[in-house]
């Protein structure tokens, strides 16, 4: 066999590599898009309702409006405003404490500028000690605060979860931010 | 091909978890509610026998120096499949198994079932070994399940019995907090080895003295 004829062999079989990951690639992705239409829509409604359920959790209203736009506070934290009309203010954040980087908090503001509610949309946190942030004595201890909220060994009044305060921190971190962001919004 | 022996391998001789050892980090980390268990067990037997029928299918296709390259496409493909599939119909069991349905494209008992199995045998074959090895994980998640649910949280069925809380069998506070952390997963799993070797040990041990008295007439 001639050096050209080797290199020329070497060469298909490279062709034939690119082209069946090529190909199977390309079914792959074909297949994904496919489902992404059926699941999308599904999807976005589920989500959705997490988050009214929260929000009913949190400060009960009639009608939320969605008023992110709004906010100029600039706070990276916060992601989503809604206004609850008289009742006051629901605050969807997502603090920079927390111990998987996933948590979601929604914080319920009253007319008055204090806390009526905490939900947890959202957590990373590890089960038997951080997720029990979800469980209703470590929420309600963040009802009728304002003002910045702090654990204990910050020097506030909240109970931590565990030792390590890290999701506690993390909610209190949240409900603070929320609260400050209400009363921008007047 | 040999259904029975297939189905024996599967769930006991060559046990994904127990002997083959595939699949640890998944099998520690959501065993910690029935939900969560069988959850999880069913995904991996479908997204599983999915993989291994496709493998098989294009084992003579796949070029011998890229086919970890084309199963990892065809696993991710799938495992996304299921994920999206999860989040639109079950979001329950989607939100409390988190990143670990994603992470199933690096779970080694897909990946290893591929390499050793689907790529060299036909199509129903590797379907069977799909599933009967999904059946095998599935079994020994329930079992990791229930002995954690019971011991850490004291109750059973978490997740899809008594609206999710589960029958609480010990009163709160006796539960030990640790079976439901990694601590626990990993003392439950090496218990479950454990008695998963005594048995094969001993059936062998049987079969060997049958063996023996067989020649001695």
């Amino acid at each position: 066999m001639s050096e050209s004829a080797i290199a020329k062999k070497k060469e298909a079989g490279m062709a034939q590599l690119v082209l069946v990951l090529f190909a199977i690639s390309a079914v792959v992705a074909l297949v994904l898009g496919l489902t992404n239409m059926i699941t999308e829509p599904y999807i976005k409604e589920n989500k959705q309702k997490v988050i009214n359920n929260a929000m009913a959790a949190v400060l009960p209203a009639d009608n939320y409006e969605k008023m992110t736009d709004r906010y100029a506070g600039g706070d990276p934290t916060i992601q989503d405003i809604y206004s609850a009309g008289d009742a006051g203010w629901v605050v969807q954040v997502k603090p920079s404490t927390s111990f998987s980087g996933n948590l979601t908090v929604m914080v319920g503001v009253d007319a008055d500028g204090a806390c009526s509610g905490i939900s947890i949309v959202s957590s990373g946190e590890t089960s038997g000690l951080g997720a029990n942030a979800s469980k209703d004595y470590f929420r309600a201890q963040f009802v009728g605060k304002s003002g910045t909220v702090q654990v204990a060994k910050d020097g506030g009044e909240i109970d931590a979860l565990t030792g390590a305060t890290i999701t506690s921190r993390g909610v209190s971190e949240a409900v603070t931010n929320a609260l400050a962001a209400a009363e921008s919004m007047g | 091909m040999n259904v029975k022996k297939q189905f024996m391998d599967g769930l006991i001789h060559q046990n994904p978890v127990t002997v083959q050892l595939l699949g640890m980090c998944s099998t520690m980390a959501i065993t910690t509610t029935l939900f969560n268990g069988i959850g999880m067990g069913l995904s991996v037997l479908v997204i599983l026998t999915l993989a291994n029928i496709f493998i098989s299918l294009l084992r003579r296709i796949i070029p011998n120096n890229i086919r970890i390259a084309c199963y990892i496409v065809v696993i991710a493909g799938f495992v996304t499949v299921v994920d999206l599939a999860l989040q639109a119909f079950l979001p329950d069991l989607s939100s409390s198994l988190g990143l670990f349905i994603p992470l199933i494209v690096v779970n080694c008992i897909i990946l290893g079932r591929a390499e050793s199995f689907a790529s060299k045998n036909g199509i129903l074959a590797s379907a069977l070994d799909g599933i009967f090895q999904g059946i095998g994980y599935t079994v020994i998640l329930v079992i990791m399940c229930v002995v954690r649910e019971f011991l850490g949280n004291g109750t059973f069925g978490g997740g899809i019995l008594n609206g999710g809380e589960g029958i609480r069998i010990l009163p709160e506070g006796i539960p030990a907090l640790g079976m439901i952390l990694p601590v626990g997963g990993f003392l439950t799993l090496a218990c479950v080895i454990a008695a998963m070797q005594y048995m094969l040990n001993k059936s062998k041990a049987k079969q060997e003295a049958a063996g023996k008295e067989e020649v001695a007439k």
